[in-house]
């Protein structure tokens, strides 16, 4: 494992993994853990995505990243994480993927200026 | 260190579509606020203009010349793995040799096949190995460099290397490899190598011999860095005016702010006058550190050219620091063409291959991948860059080697000349003989085409100053008037590597529009313990211990540190 130290290695797509395109992956469990390991096989391992399945028990993916909207029982969460800005790899995925409220802009973009202000 | 986190795209800045960018000049410095105006700060391409004196876009960054006739660029930057501003740029950039890829991965594509290290860092003796191992300084002077470290740079105002340094140290394997890999010399400013030491302390500790960390371009770096930016900023409507030179900038005071008013611009037919409000942001490279080079062949002269009435946005700089001190002082860097002049060479040599045989047997390093050789016993201090294949149209049959000298005004050990008064022929022929080929000299000639520059600011950056000296990016109370490039005050950042002139980009970009987003932090492998270790055991040959520490901190002195312990010779790898 080599592990990178800044924006040379940050911003440069690694080559296309021999035999990736022969490969599939098979995600046991819908948490985060599994959802960012389909994301890095499409993003960096340029894995097609229909080769990805992502099984999970429940019938919602997010495990205990979870946010229930009823406005009936009350929104129901069952606890909470706390995040930081020294957490890489979450915000490495994190600046690749779209945000759905704002246009343009990443779930990192978003997310960003709302701790600044 | 830079942080995922940090890494985000921000919304625009307020009023953006409305504003302009005046860039004045176009070097990589120009070229990369172009880019971070437009990619980073949302301005539309079209309200962005590149002023350029010349007739080509890249200033030092050139790649002049055809194989036929030779290569003639007027230098060479060294890359390392650290510059994070330029690397962030290089991955917006388009590649226009490896389709899909950015410029940065070609770059990198390249480095991680064709890594950099040297394994025949110094040569003497006409061709043989200068050893790098064994003490890297004298314990004395090492003290000096850990004291030096210790020192404010408050307290090295107009202090050079020489002053602070034994003569010894000059003759020591550590300042041989380190001063020609940035090519300092000893009536340079201290406070710049101290910069240099500290901002490069994980390539210049005890494996300073080594250049592990140094990268290369696919190509040239021109066709590698410049060409692919100039063409990608056309694609999104940045506008180029080349052949077209600032000759003044106008400010005004206006209610406790300076507000750069006009620009006067020069081309083919006179003088022109642009008029600015505060939506007119510029962007001024106040320097060059290729200005008013000349360029000579392998049967003609290269005259060092010691003009002191035009030099370019040198003469813009000096009329708006003589209006106000908060532009700096540039008398401090252009006084001296004698101390700030090197002579760089570029020898393109046809269908024989003897030369690069020559080399790589003795060096066991192909292409470009031994990085830097230089020349210890040499009279013009020579260093050689032997490099792969340098322009996309080399052909198979022709290589190309580049170097520079240190000193250009005094007599060679071969050719009885200054490096200044020969043709690039004698300037070839020197470097064979220091390289053992003394025998083949009007072999190898014959096959060759030399071509050389005169650069008289080359090194100017490095003379001694003051901290006022160089203007801040953003002087103070400017609201539209940035300064770009190697003459411009970033805490401590080092000058003389591509990296500064984009970063001093980035700092105006973000400073003048606003841009609500995180700047790239300096890097500092000086806070990192092993780099510490490793460095503090080169300079004092003592391994790095809770006491060594304990006293650096009390005392606030390497002299203290070391004098109750007899430091032992620095061992190295």
């Amino acid at each position: 494992m080599y592990y990178s130290n800044g924006n040379y290695e940050a911003f440069a797509r690694p080559r296309k993994p021999q035999g990736v395109d022969q490969k599939s992956a098979h995600l046991i469990g819908g948490g985060v853990a599994s959802l960012a390991a389909a994301a890095f096989p499409i993003s960096d391992g340029q894995m097609a995505g229909s080769r990805i399945t992502v099984y999970e028990a429940s019938s919602i993916t997010g495990g205990c990243l979870d946010g229930i909207k009823d406005p009936v029982e009350g929104y129901l969460s069952r606890s909470e994480r706390e995040m930081e800005d020294h957490y890489e790899c979450m915000w490495d995925l994190y600046r690749s993927i779209a945000s759905l409220d704002v246009e343009g802009a990443s779930v990192l973009d978003d997310f960003y200026p709302i701790n600044k202000d | 260190m830079v942080r995922n986190y940090d890494r985000i795209n921000a919304q625009p800045p307020e009023g953006i579509n409305e504003k302009r960018a005046h860039i004045l000049g176009g070097g990589i410095a120009g070229l990369a606020a172009a880019a971070f105006l437009v990619d980073d700060a949302h301005m539309p391409g079209t309200n962005v203009t590149v002023y350029e004196a010349s007739g080509t876009t890249g200033g030092a960054m050139d790649a002049a010349g055809d194989a036929e006739t030779g290569y003639k660029p007027r230098g060479h930057r060294e890359l390392h793995a650290s510059h994070e501003c330029l690397w962030y740029l290089c991955g917006k950039v388009p590649s226009i040799h490896t389709p899909g890829a950015t410029v940065l991965e070609e770059t990198y594509d390249v480095n991680v096949r064709e890594p950099i290290r040297s394994n025949f860092r110094l040569m003497a003796r006409q061709g043989e190995r200068h050893e790098v191992t064994g003490p890297l300084m004298s314990a004395e002077d090492g003290r000096k460099m850990l004291d030096l470290w210790l020192t404010p740079e408050e307290d090295l105002d107009g202090i050079t290397l020489g002053d602070w340094f034994s003569p010894e140290f000059f003759n020591s394997v550590y300042w041989l490899c380190w001063s020609t890999m940035f090519a300092f010399w000893p009536y340079h400013s201290v406070m710049e190598a101290r910069r240099y030491m500290l901002r490069y302390a994980d390539l210049t500790g005890s494996n300073v011999g080594a250049l592990e960390g140094i990268l290369h371009p696919k190509y040239n770096e021109y066709h590698s860095f410049t060409l692919p930016l100039h063409k990608w900023l056309e694609s999104q409507g940045v506008k180029f005016r080349t052949s077209t030179s600032v000759t003044d900038i106008a400010v005004s005071e206006q209610g406790g702010e300076t507000v750069a008013t006009g620009v006067t611009l020069r081309d083919a037919d006179g003088e022109h006058r642009l008029q600015l409000t505060r939506d007119d942001l510029v962007f001024f490279t106040n320097g060059s550190i290729v200005q008013n080079a000349t360029q000579a062949d392998t049967t003609t002269v290269a005259t060092l050219n010691r003009d002191t009435a035009d030099r370019g946005v040198f003469t813009v700089w000096e009329k708006l620091a003589a209006r106000d001190p908060r532009f700096g002082n540039p008398a401090a860097f252009l006084s001296d063409v004698d101390k700030t002049n090197f002579y760089t060479f570029m020898a393109t040599i046809t269908g024989d291959r003897t030369f690069h045989d020559h080399m790589e047997a003795k060096t066991g390093s192909k292409g470009s991948t031994g990085g830097m050789l230089s020349v210890v016993d040499s009279n013009w201090k020579l260093n050689l860059l032997p490099l792969g294949k340098y322009h996309p149209d080399q052909p198979a049959d022709v290589h190309v080697l580049h170097g520079y000298g240190q000193l250009s005004g005094v007599p060679g050990n071969h050719v009885e000349k200054p490096m200044r008064e020969c043709t690039g022929a004698e300037v070839l022929a020197e470097v064979l003989y220091h390289c053992g080929l003394k025998g083949k000299i009007a072999a190898i000639l014959e096959h060759s085409k030399v071509h050389t520059a005169a650069l008289p600011y080359i090194t100017s950056q490095f003379m001694p100053r003051k901290i006022s000296d160089r203007p801040k990016v953003i002087p103070d109370g400017c609201v539209n008037l940035a300064f770009l490039g190697q003459y411009v005050e970033l805490p401590d950042d080092v000058v003389f590597t591509v990296e500064t002139s984009v970063r001093t980009a980035m700092v105006a970009v973000w400073g003048l529009t606003g841009l609500e987003k995180p700047m790239v932090p300096m890097p500092q492998p000086y806070y990192d313990v092993r780099v510490l270790a490793d460095n503090v055991k080169m300079m004092t040959g003592t391994d790095i211990t809770a006491d060594t520490l304990h006293t650096l901190v009390e005392g606030g002195s390497g002299r203290e540190a070391t004098d109750s312990e007899a430091p032992t010779p620095a061992p190295t790898r």
